[in-house]
């Protein structure tokens, strides 16, 4: 009677996972990290000397499939910046009831500016309250974090020369090297001779 | 015309153009794009970027196709491998000393750096050393900011002044690796053409202050308008940032009006659509104080201080119009002063010209006119005060050959550019005008090109508009009369005052509505209704009503406001000073709170009891072409994005008496009503409301 | 120095009648044509061209002060501001930049203690480095001190030169002052390696530093017909 014992068979199976170890936690009480490249609440860079990174370019609002992200550019302070260069982002809203947390915004930013970070615990009383102004989406002053992009950068091949294609020495972005490679230069010394490409020089190197 | 066509191959494509045409015009004709960045299809070809080099079968070196005239038999390859191995050499070259700063850039994403750059350049620079730095955001005038790292030395800026506008403007300072784009030395860059050089440059050099940062182009709707700040009528783009805000205006080439140009007075006289003052709700005058209300309690308010006065008399209600609405709101307030108000004084506070229903020969000549023009004569005119394009088309056709008379009472800014002048008196013009039949100048044969400005009939109109006809037939050469055009002072002038002399003719004086007409008790102004300008209002009269897009301060003395959209959220049709019916569309909604100057007349008209047959500014221009003699057999269709002037009529009445009875009293009626011609060009980009003009006491 | 070295008055206002005046002597041709000519008497005259010039050129010769001033900076001969008594141009053209003028330029900023296009504290020396070629690149790198041309110029004779200018300068000074107080009126720094060959070599050169037809022929005697073979061996 091959029947029954199929039966028999399929409560065993129950029977086993009963014993098992639960894969469920107590949550929230309980939680288990996330990978390093989820892609939660997005957070804004700054760089070690306290300027944003972002430059209010727009283009994060140009990738948006949902149309998430609300950004009004003003001219910078040129005594009190607020970012390195000349543009910078007075107004830099996040829906986050539209938006699908996709990524693109992260891939298209010039300097890294705007990563999605582990938070996922979005939840809100009031529709308005998903609105994530800039100050809310800011990484406090002080702390300088390069986020999720470290995650999902794929490392240089050995032995390449990271500087080859800056073409300003000055260390600083100014918007000559505007691929994502760029990011990070924004808080380096000063110091033309110091930060020299290598290649052609005037002499041969000692 | 055959024997003058050079036949030639480019890409393998034969093109037959007429003797002369460049390489880069026939490559255009063919449909092939070359790339350029220092030429531009207005001015003369310079060949300083070299971008549209390519190789003609034949020579050995290779050419810039802007430079180039076509000769018979040429063969021109602009993308074999020769041709794009020297252009992606070029902008290898043109990049090295770019900053490449796109994303901070307000060209990025329209520049043609970047777009030629992805089209015909390598991808990647060889250049690894220090790029050239120089000075970024250099406050070079009132409206341009100039970062000298982006530039590409394409001098388009430079000619434009030099060639174009004629007047000091950039110029190129130092030379060799050196060069850039600069001032004299403290002497900001003030042209009140400035904005054409930013919209001309190929990269982000040259920007506008009042545009910067503020958007991106890929955000930006463009809606094809009008420029309402000038009678020239030059078309635009005003650009839209996400549906909501007006951010700046761009030329919508139309050679027969603007030849690819504007002034700085319209391209930057759109800050006032966004301003935080504008009116958002109706107010009510309660108890001495203007209070918010609700719009059919406005409305209703409105209509019943207006028909309170109404049985008055003909002239108790005075409506006041202003010269910058459009056609289609001057016909329906003319409807609703004659067939509701029962008003026949309704008057456009401005100048004074001869309209061209009456005077044909008057309103005959047309901008392009100007081109072939061997004599222009401008009468009283300073075009570069109050129609700065005219100016620009009058400079473009002088150094086509034409000669420039001047008939002038004080100095005007062609004064260098004239041929010959002759003193004006605008009381006496006959004197003026018969030295200038009797000038050399006007000895030849030859087309004549007459434009006067109105002002000169403010004094004395009927004495003027027959001195005026009697040059006419003067300075006929050949059995060919002179074409005579005014240079009126603001946009819609010419259309509102056709609109409202043609409800004035076809309606009649009184009103159609029994209670309109009841009482013939009372004289003079006792309620006005001003629509869209300032106005001084009597101290004893008792009702005003204002419809406005600000408090202004004409609006803080009404019983009621209410608040009206601007010309950028209107629909309707402009008529230029040329005769030209043009669209202007709507770029935004209107302001919440307010509504269009249409939509109000015809919801006052329906609080008044009043349903007029057409709702929309479609039906209301069927209905003007085809109530409106000059404008019958138009259609919005025929109008399409470039306009067409009205046609004008054949036969030409005689003289003055040939008018209706009122229409002479009304034309001196009217000039009394003026003191003094459009705002300076100063106050008009200062002031945000600045399109209405004040009605002086 | 040569005698005929121009030194340049060291004036710091222009005479605007003068200016008038030279404007009149071009009266017969275009205006075009007389910008040239009026700005070459302006210089000679004072040293340099102005704004107040400058605008007075374009009322005199009726054309606009922006074109006039365009006009102006295109020649890097004309000077906008008062310059040095002495005058050193250091052309740095594609020829004479390929064959060391950085080297040049970093001797002068070093000793004279002024970057390009400026003028010691006490107005003695201007420095001029252009990028637009003299035209005499066969004598590459070209150097031009008041006036006068000194071709194949390398570190050391660069050096010489400004010990020439100094030596000129301090004794002229010393004149004046005091004997002894050397240290105090000296104009430049000394030669960084001064005291051993190089200076030993100066003296052994020539009393003055030869001019470029002089220069020339020795360096042709000493090496031969080629006269670059001779110039490289320093390198």
């Amino acid at each position: 009677m091959p029947r029954m014992f199929d039966t028999v068979k399929g409560l065993g199976i129950t029977l086993s996972h009963i014993f098992r170890k639960a894969d469920t936690i107590s949550y929230p009480e309980q939680r288990r990290p996330h990978p390093p490249r989820t892609r939660g609440r997005h957070v804004l860079h700054r760089y070690e000397n306290e300027l944003e990174r972002c430059i209010g370019c727009l283009l994060c609002s140009a990738a948006c499939p949902a149309n998430a992200i609300f950004i009004e550019a003003a001219e910078n302070d040129s005594t009190n910046p607020t970012s390195p260069g000349e543009r910078y982002a007075a107004t830099y809203e996040i829906d986050m009831l539209r938006c699908i947390f996709c990524g693109l915004c992260e891939q298209a930013c010039p300097t890294g500016a705007v990563t999605l970070e582990g938070e996922t615990e979005l939840v809100s009383f009031a529709r308005s309250s998903m609105v994530y102004t800039k100050e809310m989406l800011l990484e406090p002053r002080g702390t300088a974090t390069r986020g999720s992009i470290l995650a999902w950068a794929a490392p240089a091949p050995a032995g390449a020369d990271t500087d080859l294609h800056v073409p300003d020495s000055r260390g600083q972005f100014d918007g000559a090297w505007t691929t994502a490679a760029a990011v990070g230069k924004a808080n380096l010394p000063v110091n033309p001779s110091a930060q020299r490409p290598t290649g052609r020089t005037e002499e041969p190197q000692p | 015309m055959a024997e003058n066509l050079v036949n030639l191959t480019i890409d393998g494509v034969p093109v037959s153009v007429p003797n002369g045409t460049l390489i880069w015009k026939a490559a255009q004709m063919a449909q092939i794009d070359i790339p350029i960045y220092c030429y531009h299809p207005k001015m003369k070809p310079l060949g300083a970027c070299r971008i549209c080099i390519v190789q003609v079968e034949g020579q050995p070196r290779l050419t810039t196709a802007c430079t180039t005239p076509v000769a018979e038999g040429m063969a021109v390859h602009s993308r074999n491998a020769v041709a794009s191995e020297a252009r992606a050499a070029i902008m290898e070259f043109l990049l090295i000393n770019h900053p490449l700063d796109c994303p901070i850039c307000d060209r990025g994403g329209e520049c043609d750096l970047q777009d030629f750059a992805v089209a015909y350049g390598r991808g990647q620079s060889r250049f690894i050393e220090d790029k050239k730095h120089a000075a970024k955001a250099v406050d070079i005038g009132r409206e341009i900011v100039l970062d000298r790292e982006r530039c590409i030395l394409c001098q388009r800026c430079v000619r434009f002044g030099e060639e174009y506008a004629q007047e000091p403007g950039l110029i190129m300072i130092e030379r060799g690796v050196k060069m850039e784009i600069g001032t004299f030395p403290d002497q900001p860059y003030d042209s009140i053409f400035s904005g054409n050089t930013v919209e001309m440059c190929p990269v982000g050099a040259l920007t506008s202050k009042r545009y910067r940062f503020r958007a991106r182009p890929w955000e930006l709707t463009a809606t094809s308008t009008i420029c309402p700040h000038c009678p020239v009528g030059c078309n635009i783009k005003a650009d839209v940032r996400l549906g909501r805000e007006v951010v700046r205006f761009r030329s919508r080439e139309n050679d027969d009006v603007d030849d690819g140009f504007l002034c700085d007075r319209g391209r930057y006289g759109y800050t006032f659509i966004n301003s935080l003052d504008r009116l958002t709700t109706p107010l009510l005058r309660k108890d001495g104080e203007l209070l918010p209300a609700t719009w059919d309690e406005a409305l209703a308010a409105a209509a019943q201080g207006l028909a309170n006065v109404a049985h008055h008399g003909a002239g108790a209600v005075q409506t006041i119009v202003a010269p910058t609405l459009t056609n289609e709101e001057a016909y329906l307030l003319g409807k609703l002063c004659r067939t509701v108000l029962g008003s026949g004084n309704i008057t456009a506070p401005h100048g004074n010209f001869a309209l061209a229903a009456d005077y044909p020969e008057l309103n005959s000549a047309a901008f392009n006119d100007l081109d072939g023009a061997n004599l222009i004569i401008l009468i009283g005119a300073n075009p570069y005060q109050h129609q700065p394009v005219f100016d620009l088309r009058v400079k473009k056709a002088l150094r086509g050959g034409a000669k420039l008379l001047l008939l002038r009472d004080e100095t005007s800014d062609l004064d260098e550019f004239a041929a010959g002048t002759i003193e004006l008196d605008v009381s006496n013009l006959d004197e003026a005008l018969q030295a200038a039949t009797r000038h050399p100048l006007a000895a030849n044969d030859g087309r004549i090109v007459v434009w006067y400005d109105q002002r000169i009939l403010f004094a004395n109109p009927s004495a003027g508009i027959a001195v005026l006809r009697n040059l006419v037939g003067q300075l006929t050469r050949v059995g060919q009369p002179p074409l005579v055009g005014p240079l009126v002072h603001f946009s819609n002038e010419v259309g509102v005052r056709e609109m409202l002399q043609a409800t004035r003719l076809r309606l009649g004086q009184g009103g159609s509505q029994a209670w309109a007409t009841r009482s013939q008790a009372g004289s003079g102004t006792q309620a006005i209704y001003i629509v869209g300008t300032e106005a001084t209002v009597p101290e004893d009269c008792q009702f005003v009503v204002v419809q406005d897009s600000f408090l202004t301060d004409t609006a803080k003395r009404a019983n009621v406001v209410l608040p009206a959209a601007t010309f950028a959220e209107a629909a309707g049709t402009y008529t230029s000073t040329e005769g030209r019916v043009q669209r202007l569309r709507p770029a935004i909604q209107p302001l919440p709170g307010s509504r269009s100057h249409l939509d109000i007349i015809i919801a006052l008209a329906a609080t008044l009891n009043e349903r007029f047959d057409s709702a929309s500014y479609e039906q209301v221009f069927a209905e003007i072409a085809a109530n409106v003699p000059l404008y019958n057999g138009l259609t919005l269709g025929k109008l399409g994005t470039k306009g067409m002037r009205r046609p004008l009529p054949s036969a030409l009445p005689a003289s003055l008496a040939d008018l209706p009875a009122d229409a002479a009293e009304t034309l001196a009626g009217v000039a009394r009503l003026w003191t003094r011609s459009s705002p300076p060009l100063s106050r008009a980009l200062s002031s945000s409301c600045s399109c209405s003009p004040a009605l002086p006491t | 120095m040569s005698d005929q070295a121009h030194h340049y008055a060291v004036a710091r206002e222009i005479d605007l009648s003068r200016v008038r005046e030279i404007c009149d002597q071009y009266r017969n041709i275009s205006p075009e044509e007389a910008l040239m000519p009026v700005f070459q008497g302006i210089q000679e005259e004072y040293g340099f061209v102005n704004e107040a010039a400058c605008y007075e050129v374009a009322h005199q010769l009726n054309l606009s002060p922006t074109q006039v001033y365009s006009s102006l900076t295109f020649y890097w001969i004309y000077k906008w501001r008062p310059g040095g008594k002495h005058r050193l141009f250091l052309c740095e053209g594609s020829g004479c930049y390929t064959t060391g003028t950085t080297r040049l330029r970093r001797v002068v900023e070093e000793r004279l203690g002024i970057g390009a296009g400026e003028t010691t504290f006490d107005g003695k020396i201007t420095f001029q480095p252009f990028s637009t070629c003299m035209g005499a690149c066969e004598w590459s790198p070209l150097v031009e001190l008041d006036g006068e041309f000194y071709g194949f110029v390398d570190e050391a004779r660069m050096n010489q030169l400004i010990d020439e200018l100094n030596r000129q300068e301090y004794d002229a000074a010393d004149q004046l002052a005091a004997p002894g107080s050397d240290a105090q009126y000296a104009l430049v720094a000394p030669a960084p390696n001064s005291g051993d060959a190089s200076t030993a070599n100066v003296a052994q050169i020539s009393e003055r530093a030869p001019s470029l037809t002089e220069y020339e022929a020795e360096q042709t005697a000493q090496s031969g017909p080629q006269p670059n073979s001779g110039n490289a061996d320093t390198r």
